[in-house]
């Protein structure tokens, strides 16, 4: 038995670890998952909407926060931050009904740090210009804040435009995150309060000086902090933010670098939260878990991607030294289906596809989405079986990437529209 | 954990981390259990084709016995009826060893002791196949092929055998030995045919060491085309 063998059953044990950690803890909290607490007061809440380029959603993004059925008023900044697009334009047909700063283009963190200085509501909430609120969304998150130590609330995230096959794999995703947020949010472990409709106080965003304006993912950086210095951050499975997921490969991909370099970044930055009893769960499970996570995709698809290479390779070898005459192997060629052509090893991928079929089938019951077997099947089977090996790709360059730019971290991609 | 209270925070308890403990090293214990279960199931597959060559290997064996014993004429058609079958069986019995090694991640220790009697049967199958070919005048080549654990060439030269074996159904036989089982019997081919280095290939006792392409096999060495 090799080491690679024995490591990988290691990592088997940590994922089945893991998949039956959150699956008992939603079994525990099965009965309140859905059940947000009541708003005692709805204070008037202002949200922000950093804009570049993006004249074709800005608008539904803006009638969201009005059509919104809270009780409180809602305010809209929208901090066009120098689009060269009709953005302009657009924010400008609705006079006075919202505040529209316009500026040199700065990045998204810089955006909202400006608009931040014009809140003078108790609450402020982000929302991403290519997403928009549900109708009942800002009121379901309100009730958290009831509670003292609630410095900040997200809501469940859901794929807005599916339609190609790599956006309908990111929809399955999409709807895995909102279960994992919620389980997270219940052993206080969240560490993202996604750009697309988190809510905050005000206070405590400006006493932490707002967001940081030199980081790759400030959503993520802001959700350190704040646990950092010892407050909640709760979610709300009922408000539910439509966000806009890429189309195409290409931004797919630089997306997800920019996410997994921002976690190291942000890791790094909070290094001292590592196996730190002080901040629960996050330090002492979360954190750490999600690097052998990341070490686990990476290890077992690159190992066995590379025995499946070696594998290849002496194909191509052994097919030229038949000089590429195929034709008796083929004649000789006998299908069959016995034990002997079982690997071993599958008991455990078997199990790991039965263990995320029941975590999609969870996840879909926490998203309250309609699993529609039928349509999805592909998606399903896709995303468990190959979004994973892409992610694991991406993985590998983000950590690259961070390696060499972890001190001059490219300032371009803290600028414009970031998805 | 404890039941999440208003304004309290919670965290993971220990309580949780202790079930989930249980739980997911019962379901890892299943795998492995289930993965040995399965491995010991194929051992038993390839151990009932190798008795099952073995028994037919025997029965030939017992017919010459007897038409001695009867000093009566060997019907030749017959044996090198038997002898074709041999060959059929070996190969199949070939294959499966074939995929059970590509498929199979860990050592099953029955599988070393299995090996070893692969190995005798498919000794006792080239003798028997010698031995038909001598008194038949079978127009067919055997070649033993001696390979090791620690040769990169090996597994290409097993695949351009595989593929003369395929190719030349009836005339071609091949007999694999794996050298690093130290099976006695095959110590002693190694050491009568001179074999030091991996592969080597031994055809109409002549013995060629190192790999040999497929155009030098088919064409100089077996004169087949």
């Amino acid at each position: 038995m090799d080491i690679g063998l024995i490591i990988t059953f290691i990592l088997y044990y940590f994922m089945i670890f893991c998949s039956v950690l959150w699956i008992i803890i939603f079994s525990r909290n099965y009965k309140t998952l859905h059940k947000d607490p009541k708003a005692k007061k709805s204070p008037d809440v202002t949200i922000i909407i950093p804009a570049y380029n993006e004249e074709k959603r800005i608008k539904k993004a803006i009638d969201s926060c009005f059509d919104s059925d809270y009780d409180g008023k809602v305010n809209v900044v929208v901090v066009n931050d120098g689009s060269t697009d009709r953005t302009r334009e657009i924010c400008e047909s609705y006079g006075n009904k919202i505040k529209l700063i316009n500026k040199e283009n700065t990045g998204k963190a810089s955006s909202i740090n400006i608009a931040l200085k014009k809140v003078n509501t108790d609450i402020v909430g982000v929302m991403d210009a290519d997403s928009y609120f549900t109708k009942n969304a800002i009121k379901k998150m309100m009730g958290y804040f009831n509670y003292e130590e609630v410095g900040a609330v997200t809501p469940s995230m859901i794929a807005d435009n599916e339609k190609n096959i790599l956006q309908k794999i990111q929809w399955v995703e999409y709807v895995f995150s909102v279960y994992l947020r919620k389980l997270f949010s219940i052993v206080d472990a969240q560490y993202v309060c996604p750009g697309p409709g988190s809510l905050y106080r005000t206070k405590i965003l400006r006493e932490v000086g707002g967001f940081d304006e030199n980081n790759l993912t400030e959503d993520m950086e802001i959700a350190f902090r704040l646990k950092e210095i010892g407050y909640a951050i709760e979610n709300s499975v009922n408000a539910v933010v439509y966000t806009h997921i890429p189309e195409k490969i290409k931004p797919l991909v630089k997306q997800r670098i920019r996410w997994y370099a921002g976690y190291y970044e942000n890791v790094k930055k909070y290094s001292h939260m590592l196996f730190n009893r002080d901040f629960g769960s996050f330090g002492t499970f979360l954190l750490p878990s999600n690097f052998i996570w990341i070490f686990a995709i990476v290890f077992i698809l690159g190992y066995w991607g590379i025995t499946f290479f070696n594998s290849f390779y002496q194909m191509i070898l052994n097919l030229f030294s038949i000089n590429l005459d195929v034709a008796p192997m083929i004649r000789a060629f006998e299908l069959r289906f016995d034990w002997l052509v079982f690997d071993v090893t599958q008991v455990f991928n078997i199990m790991f596809l039965i263990v995320g079929a029941l975590i999609i089938i969870l996840s879909l019951k926490v998203a309250k989405e309609k699993p529609m077997i039928k349509n999805r099947f592909t998606h399903y089977g896709f995303y468990m079986l190959f979004y994973f090996s892409l992610l694991s790709v991406l993985y590998i360059a983000a950590t690259i990437y961070f390696i060499i730019f972890s001190n001059r971290i490219d300032k371009s991609w803290k600028k414009g529209k970031l998805a | 954990m404890e039941k999440r209270k208003a304004g309290v925070k919670s965290k993971i308890g220990l309580d949780v981390y202790i079930i989930t403990t249980v739980i997911s090293t019962l379901l890892f214990i299943t795998g492995i259990l289930l993965g040995i279960t399965i491995s010991g199931q194929r051992v038993n597959i390839l151990d009932g084709e190798i008795n099952y060559l073995r028994d037919s290997i025997e029965n030939i064996e017992l017919e010459f016995l007897f038409l001695d014993m009867m000093a009566g004429n060997i019907s030749c058609s017959y044996f090198i009826g038997e002898a074709n079958r041999l060959a059929v069986d070996s190969t199949e019995l070939g294959a499966s060893v074939d995929l059970y090694e590509q498929t199979q991640r860990w050592d099953d220790p029955t599988y070393l002791s299995l090996k070893s009697r692969y190995m005798l049967v498919t000794v006792r199958d080239w003798l028997m196949l010698e031995k038909i070919k001598k008194t038949c005048l079978g127009n067919y080549t055997t070649i033993l092929y001696f390979y090791g654990s620690e040769c990169p060439e090996c597994a290409t030269q097993g695949f351009v055998l595989t593929y003369l074996k395929d190719k030349y159904p009836q005339q071609v036989m091949v007999f694999s030995l794996d050298t690093g089982l130290d099976v006695p019997i095959v110590n002693a081919l190694k050491t009568s045919y001179n074999v030091t280095e991996y592969p080597s290939i031994v055809v109409d006792n002549k013995r060629y060491s190192g790999f040999v392409n497929t155009t030098y096999l088919e064409e100089d060495i077996l004169g087949l085309v």
